[in-house]
């Protein structure tokens, strides 16, 4: 019994001990310096333009959509362009490790070079949150494509898989 | 057996048949979810609040009994998705048998060519008062049906199971067999246009289930405060099978001292693919052949009230393993094993001064590829690749409430609460002499101090004032990312009141906050990389008014109003003057550039009429949203078309209570005046139907 008195009054000691010396609650400082880090195309468009026969250059969100571009999930709506860009961002920054598969691109018909329509585009949205399992989003886009001196991608309509919302729509 | 609610084993069912129909079709699942969720109690719980879960439930509290056969439950809702439930369930309980036999439907349609229906038949017969009247013998039969329909194609998926069941009880020990043969049918093409009968898109494979159930959550063993349980389950259909071992022990004791000790050790292993795909939210998902280990264990002690104080520790133990023997390569064996150790300090109750503190402390290493040495996987870059995902998370929480009690019915509160989540990644491998490491290796911590003051009026006036201050680190420390790494400042002040005058309650939340960033590399984001520091802020209210004019008509009204900007910190440190025109930086230096503003306001008016048993009430809900952006090109502010201009929304709710339930029906439309489709009648209605009632 002294024993368990003794086991309390040092738990009651530590608590405060614990609580009022050290530094648990301070961030460390032992940074590397950083490195200025260059545009990359987390979303793996290019796959989807290489396959089509169209390459491009990435640069960055606003020159790759049309400044008329709709995102439709038929889940939860229609979104323009900003607003799914800033989704694609907020969806980057919270899924920080994540690959895309593009698959099944049809090459479209050539007919009308200022537009071309990708049907049935299937995709793999693999999460990697450094928990034990990894998270897997899938579904099928219909994307159109435009010329605007580069080509650009006006509306994409998707179609995913789980049942609650599009994986791309803005949260 | 009567109807009960057990919730203390984190189901909710009516009967302890359905949990065992329940674990036979989920079993891993459940083993998995059970452990991961106490552990992530005892993870993100505050950590001075004493986890419920390592003390023995209550078994003298009764239990509501129901003796009527029939309980029926319906549900209709539509709105953007149609959603309908249906359970028809007969219950017959003598002395001499138990029949039960549930009729559940289910359907949700997309209204995009999308839907999935659920049909279940589950029942069981049980003849009682067997074996010396020590036991129970049986049989249950679990038919269900899937059907998922997309736009280009259907699935059918017919799941059954039927075997005998045997209760037992041995001494105190409840103990339950269960066995029986299984069949799988599914057609991967049931739509019309690919033959509705046609046989051979039909398939079909045998399979057969055996469970051993030894105690349960409520039975303490030989009238000692001791819970033990074992469940085995096996299960194989068509070549594919699932094997669970699962065993629990719970024990608390009070020592003469007063002091308690309490003891909870769990362990499962679960090794196979998991059967039926039925239930699943995926078309086509496949699960594969998976060895999953879970251990915990958990140790406590607290003390009694000690000079105003009660003292407490904790330590738990988990360790979980996965294994996957087939895919190995592409699916990553994992070993997670972590420490968890917690303080806690209280004070007794009706004491002037009240306090509760606590420290929590939690170790985690997450091992993957855990079976091979570090010299098997630095010989395959795709291993070394994998492996940088090896890591060891440190969290930390301490939470500390200060509350003086003082005259005229007035409190002083002042609360701490600090988290620490910190990530470090130890594999590093040389490519091409360049070094390879995760890159994510960083803290999260949060400071927050919480600081009140409050009045009391018996059950008439609550008020409470207060104000917030939280220091927020989100540091990174590889080259990589450590440009990213941001500190925060967040404030709030606010007002909470609810007061009651005759007839009337008042209630009314308002709070205002700011946060206002800063990295820790400023030179990152200058000159071509401009990017200052992200500043936000928001003013919230939210008032009600409830006015009850007599026993039968009731108003109330609601305002919620909303004021949000956020944009981007200009500090002068963020400018590049050898770089940037003069103009930019005589603009902007040293403001709060507000990039986005919203307005979102409603009010909403109900007027509620209950005569007797029949309820009805009618509301008009107004909503407004004004969102801008800033637009830098033009110096100005511009609506942006959110898609939503007013919204109006009149609905009528009613609902009439029987002897035997109740039926509740509602019903809204929702008018946009953005919306093309505004006056087509058809559109925008939710509607709601919900029947309950036992006969």
């Amino acid at each position: 019994m002294c024993c368990i008195k003794a086991i309390i009054k040092r738990t009651m000691l530590l608590v405060i001990v614990l609580n009022i010396s050290c530094g648990i609650f301070q961030p460390r400082d032992t940074f590397e310096l950083p490195v200025v880090t260059t545009a990359v195309d987390r979303f793996n468009f290019s796959t989807i333009f290489d396959s089509i026969g169209k390459p491009f250059e990435w640069k960055n969100y606003e020159t790759f959509f049309s400044d008329t571009f709709k995102f439709s999930d038929s889940r939860t709506g229609v979104y323009e362009k900003t607003r799914f860009i800033e989704g694609l961002q907020q969806l980057t920054r919270k899924y920080n490790k994540f690959k895309i598969n593009w698959s099944d691109i049809d090459k479209p018909n050539d007919g009308d070079v200022t537009q071309l329509t990708i049907n049935e585009l299937k995709y793999a949205f693999t999460v990697d949150t450094e928990a034990v399992e990894k998270q897997v989003f899938t579904g099928k886009s219909r994307m159109v494509i435009i010329w605007d001196g580069t080509y650009k991608l006006t509306m994409w309509d998707d179609f995913p898989e789980i049942i609650t919302r599009s994986i791309f729509a803005p949260e | 057996m009567k109807l009960k609610s057990q919730t203390d084993n984190g189901y909710s069912t009516i009967t302890d048949r359905s949990i065992v129909r329940f674990f036979s079709r989920y079993a891993g699942l459940i083993v998995v979810f059970e452990l991961l969720l106490i552990f992530c109690i005892s993870l993100f719980a505050q950590s001075n609040v004493w986890p419920e879960y390592l003390s023995l439930p209550d078994t003298t509290a009764p239990t509501a009994a129901s003796t009527v056969p029939f309980h029926v439950k319906s549900t209709f809702l539509t709105s953007d998705i149609l959603k309908n439930t249906n359970s028809i369930t007969y219950i017959r309980d003598t002395n001499k048998y138990l029949f039960e036999q549930h009729l559940d439907y289910n359907v949700t349609n997309y209204l995009n060519g999308v839907q999935s229906h659920y049909a279940g038949l589950s029942g069981i017969y049980k003849r009682k008062s067997m074996f010396n009247s020590k036991g129970s013998l049986g049989v249950d039969w679990t038919p269900g049906l899937y059907y998922y329909k997309s736009k280009e194609t259907g699935i059918l998926q017919v799941p059954f199971d039927i075997g005998p069941i045997l209760d037992y009880k041995l001494s105190s020990i409840p103990l339950s067999v269960r066995a029986g043969v299984s069949a799988y049918g599914w057609n991967d093409k049931f739509n019309r246009s690919s033959g509705f009968l046609d046989r051979d898109n039909y398939d079909a494979e045998p399979g057969y289930y055996g469970a051993i159930t030894i105690g349960d959550s409520i039975s303490r063993w030989f009238k000692l405060p001791v819970l033990i349980q074992v469940d085995v389950l096996g299960k194989e259909i068509g070549g594919t099978g699932l094997g669970v071992i699962k065993s629990s022990l719970k024990t608390a004791l009070g020592l003469q001292s007063g002091d308690s000790i309490f003891f909870n050790v769990g362990d499962s292993l679960s090794n196979g693919k998991e059967l039926y795909n039925a239930g699943s939210s995926t078309l086509y998902s496949t699960t594969p052949w998976k060895i999953e280990h879970n251990f915990m264990v958990t140790g406590a002690l607290r003390g009694k009230e000690r000079k105003f104080l009660r003292p407490g520790i904790l330590y738990t133990f988990t360790l979980r393993d996965i294994t996957y023997p087939v895919m190995s390569s592409l699916l990553d064996d994992t070993r997670v094993t972590g420490s968890t150790l917690g303080f806690q300090l209280l004070s007794g109750e009706n004491h002037r001064i009240s306090y509760s503190g606590g420290l929590s402390l939690n170790w985690n290493t997450t091992d993957r590829i855990y079976k091979e040495t570090l010299q098997q996987i630095n010989a395959d870059p795709v291993k070394q690749s994998v492996n940088l995902g090896d890591c060891d998370e440190y969290l930390a929480s301490t939470d500390h409430e200060l509350t003086f009690h003082l005259p005229s019915d007035i409190a002083l509160n002042y609360q701490l609460h600090c988290t620490r989540n910190s990530k470090s990644y130890p594999y590093m491998y040389v490519v091409s002499s360049e070094s390879k490491s995760n890159e994510n290796e960083g803290d999260r911590i949060r400071n927050l101090h919480h600081a009140a003051i409050l009045y009391t009026k018996d059950s008439v006036l609550a008020l409470e004032m207060y104000g917030e201050f939280a220091k927020n680190y989100m540091y990174y420390y590889r080259k990589a990312r450590s440009g990213e790494s941001m500190s925060s400042d967040y404030y709030k002040v606010g007002m909470s009141a609810d007061w009651i005058y005759n007839n009337v309650r008042v209630t009314e939340f308002l709070f205002a906050t700011a946060e206002k960033s800063d990295y820790k590399f400023k030179s990152v984001h200058k000159g071509d990389n401009f990017d200052p520091p992200p500043y936000s802020r928001r003013l919230s209210s939210a008032l009600s008014i409830v006015w009850a004019l007599n026993s039968m008509w009731t108003i109330t009204g609601k305002w919620n109003e909303t004021y949000f900007d956020n944009g981007k910190w200009y500090g002068n440190e963020y400018f590049d003057r050898l770089s940037q025109s003069d103009s930019i930086y005589n603009l902007y230096h040293g403001t709060y550039g507000i990039e986005n503003k919203s307005i979102d306001y409603s009010l909403q008016l109900i007027v509620s009429c209950t005569i007797e048993r029949w309820m009805l009430s009618a509301g008009f809900l107004f909503r407004d949203n004004n969102f801008e952006e800033y637009i830098f090109s033009e110096s100005r502010f511009k609506p942006r078309n959110t898609g939503e201009g007013y919204i109006s929304e009149p609905s009528l709710e009613t609902m009439y209570h029987f002897n035997t339930g109740q039926i509740k029906f509602k019903v809204s439309r929702k008018i946009n005046t953005d919306d093309p489709d505004k006056s087509r009648l058809s559109k925008n209605w939710n509607l709601g139907l919900g029947v309950n009632f036992e006969f």
